[in-house]
């Protein structure tokens, strides 16, 4: 298909589709910053009984739902889908069952109304979660920025500049901390997902109950690693179990939450440092807790950093994150060919 | 006459088909496995130009919901159910089982009309590998009667013949695989003309039942006279569990003079254009269309066996 190069003045509505993982989402965005609707059917009750997404489940879903909430966001927009001038769907990184799906049924509208395709990086597109909720990040003037994704799945540090280019400078090295705070609210019996649980019962608790080591807050490097809180809190639970009666379970949360949160906070900060950087995009599931978000910005400002974080509501997988990238690369002049295939891991 | 656009994932081959009505336009059938997602949407643009349609005159679309080799059965399901929310036109989905009878009594018409004509009962048995030990198993009519599980029809030599659904999917279980056909067998040939039967109760649970280990193929003796039946098994059983099939083949012949097994090898994967015929059948009789999610021949255990 032809790759038009976008003009200058634009008024351009873009469809995004997300299907990576267990949520599928449709959303329509204007001009990549403008959300006109965005729809996510979530299949949490299902996966809670299993602790855990299952894939196989996951994937069943998504093909129930797809067109469902494709044509939704279109009601909801008040589009028809002639108007649409650009698809955006995510086709990596992911469970592929589940990209399947989403790839399918973008790759058809594309088709069927000519219009171009862009198939973006899941995990670029939660740091347009942030461009969709603040006017004053632009891609147009040379600049970089620090990014911090921190999700059920992935929890990395990287450098993300103009031409939207990311470079890794630092990522788990076992597990995301969405999924620590997943296993540690399993063990403590407090269902799933794990993080929204674990933020509710420590709020107004003591996160300095328990001092857990902080993770890798010397090495020089700009890893991460949250087996280690886990297990520290199992064994000391283990050790004594009266830390999970009603009246410690609170403060045993939020100290365990503060340990997670703190090494996510300080290893951030540190690369600002580090790369003479004074802009932080935080985006992913994770960005939600309340604590996260609390230490961020008190850091940002004793650091004399700027510190965005996306409203609640676009932290966790959706759309309108995918349909702004798109927007954004189709701009820089990107665009895939309906031959794109899907990949369940990804460099960017 | 409507313009049907079919599309078929769910095997190694690629399949999509366009026609008018049953008359079939394009094809393609494209094998370069597991790169579906890569083709599918140019095996769909390539189909069109080759009979000169574009994608907004299509009236209708169909797929097959599988069950199928792999998990790119979704990847037509979802670009068909897109295609058929933005043009209006409806979608039609197939079990696997049906396609492959409509293919093996098509690719079959000659053998087929010919056993109808000399009296013979003609059965059509699509026996596909679904892994995991199992097997999934569909039965249809070929005759000359139109009935109320009627899913196609086709005019032969001035002879309009039907296939009839006798009895909807279930899976069976390998290791007793062989003492199940022979007695599903027996059970089909006391049949009536028109009836249907159900085997769910074969599939469930792996119950070694004394008595089927001893069945024979049994003589269906009228009082005036013996109905002779051939069953037709096709689908790609054949390729995994040939020896099994080759011997229930001999014991049948052995052991029963009227009851007649012959493989349909020509028919291992599904063909889009099964579809296109299918569907062209469905809608002009206003059959009742299963929901347009994949076929699922088990209920999916996280994390244990069943």
């Amino acid at each position: 298909m032809e790759s038009p190069v976008a003009d200058k003045s634009d008024n351009m509505l873009i469809l995004g589709i997300e299907t990576s993982c267990d949520d599928t989402c449709a959303a329509v965005v204007k001009n990549g910053r403008e959300i006109l609707s965005s729809v996510i059917s979530s299949q949490n009750e299902i996966h809670e009984k299993y602790g855990g997404v299952v894939p196989e489940i996951a994937s069943r879903k998504h093909i129930e739902m797809i067109d469902i909430v494709v044509k939704e966001a279109l009601l909801k927009a008040g589009s028809d889908a002639e108007e649409i001038n650009l698809v955006a769907v995510t086709n990596r990184p992911g469970l592929l069952g589940s990209l399947l799906t989403g790839v399918g049924a973008a790759k058809a509208f594309s088709y069927y109304n000519q219009i171009p395709l862009i198939a973006v990086n899941h995990l670029k597109a939660h740091i347009f979660a942030n461009i969709l909720a603040y006017d004053d990040i632009s891609f147009d003037i040379p600049g970089k920025y620090i990014s911090l994704i921190v999700s059920g799945g992935h929890s990395s540090i990287y450098i993300v500049d103009e031409n939207l280019k990311m470079t890794e400078i630092g990522h788990t090295l076992d597990d995301a901390v969405g999924e620590a705070f997943d296993k540690i609210a399993r063990y403590l019996g407090l269902g799933y997902p794990g993080g929204p649980a674990i933020d509710k019962i420590s709020k107004n608790a003591d996160p300095h109950f328990i001092e857990f080591t902080r993770p890798m807050m010397d090495s020089k490097d700009f890893n991460f690693s949250f087996s280690g809180i886990k297990t520290a809190l199992i064994y000391r639970t283990k050790k004594y179990p009266e830390l999970m009666d009603e009246k410690n379970l609170p403060d045993l949360c939020a100290s365990f939450q503060a340990a997670a949160v703190d090494s996510l906070v300080h290893k951030t900060i540190k690369a600002c440092t580090e790369f003479r950087l004074d802009r932080v995009l935080v985006s992913g599931g994770v960005a939600a807790n309340s604590r996260l978000r609390e230490e961020f910005m008190a850091a940002g400002e004793k650091n004399k950093i700027k510190i965005y974080i996306p409203p609640i509501s676009l932290c966790m997988d959706n759309a309108a994150m995918v349909a702004s990238l798109g927007y954004f690369e189709f701009k820089k002049g990107h665009l895939s060919e309906l031959d794109i295939d899907v990949y369940s891991r990804t460099d960017f | 006459m409507k313009t049907i656009l079919a599309v078929d994932s769910t095997s190694g081959i690629l399949s999509v088909s366009l026609s008018e009505g049953s008359n079939i336009l394009s094809e393609i059938k494209d094998d370069k496995s597991m790169k579906h997602m890569i083709n599918i949407i140019s095996d769909i643009d390539q189909v069109l130009k080759m009979a000169g349609k574009t994608i907004k005159e299509i009236d209708l679309f169909a797929v097959n919901l599988g069950p199928g080799d792999f998990t790119g059965g979704r990847i037509g399901i979802s670009v068909v159910k897109m295609l058929s929310m933005l043009s209006g036109s409806p979608v039609l989905g197939f079990n696997s089982l049906d396609v492959f009878s409509v293919g093996c009594m098509l690719k079959n018409i000659s053998d087929v009309s010919k056993n109808i004509s000399g009296f013979s009962q003609q059965y059509i048995m699509p026996l596909m590998d679904v892994r995991n030990n199992e097997i999934y198993c569909g039965i249809y009519e070929a005759c000359t009667s139109l009935n109320n599980t009627t899913i196609f029809s086709f005019d032969f030599e001035d002879k309009k013949y039907f296939l009839n659904k006798i009895s909807d999917g279930f899976l069976l279980n390998n290791s007793d695989f062989s003492e199940k056909i022979i007695h599903i067998i027996n059970q089909v040939n006391l049949l009536d003309r028109g009836s249907s039967i159900s085997f769910d109760h074969l599939s469930e649970g792996n119950n070694y039942d004394e008595e089927l280990t001893q069945e024979k193929v049994q003589n269906n003796q009228n009082e005036s006279e013996q109905k002779k039946h051939s069953y037709i098994i096709t689908a790609n059983s054949l390729k995994t569990y040939g020896e099994i099939l080759k011997n229930i083949k001999k014991e049948v012949s052995v052991n029963y003079m009227e009851t007649e097994i012959i493989f349909d090898d020509k028919n291992i994967n599904p063909s889009s254009e099964y579809i296109n015929y299918l569907a062209d059948y469905s809608y002009s009789f206003s059959l009742k269309s299963l929901p347009m999610s994949p076929v699922y021949v088990r209920d999916f255990i996280a994390f244990g066996k069943k």
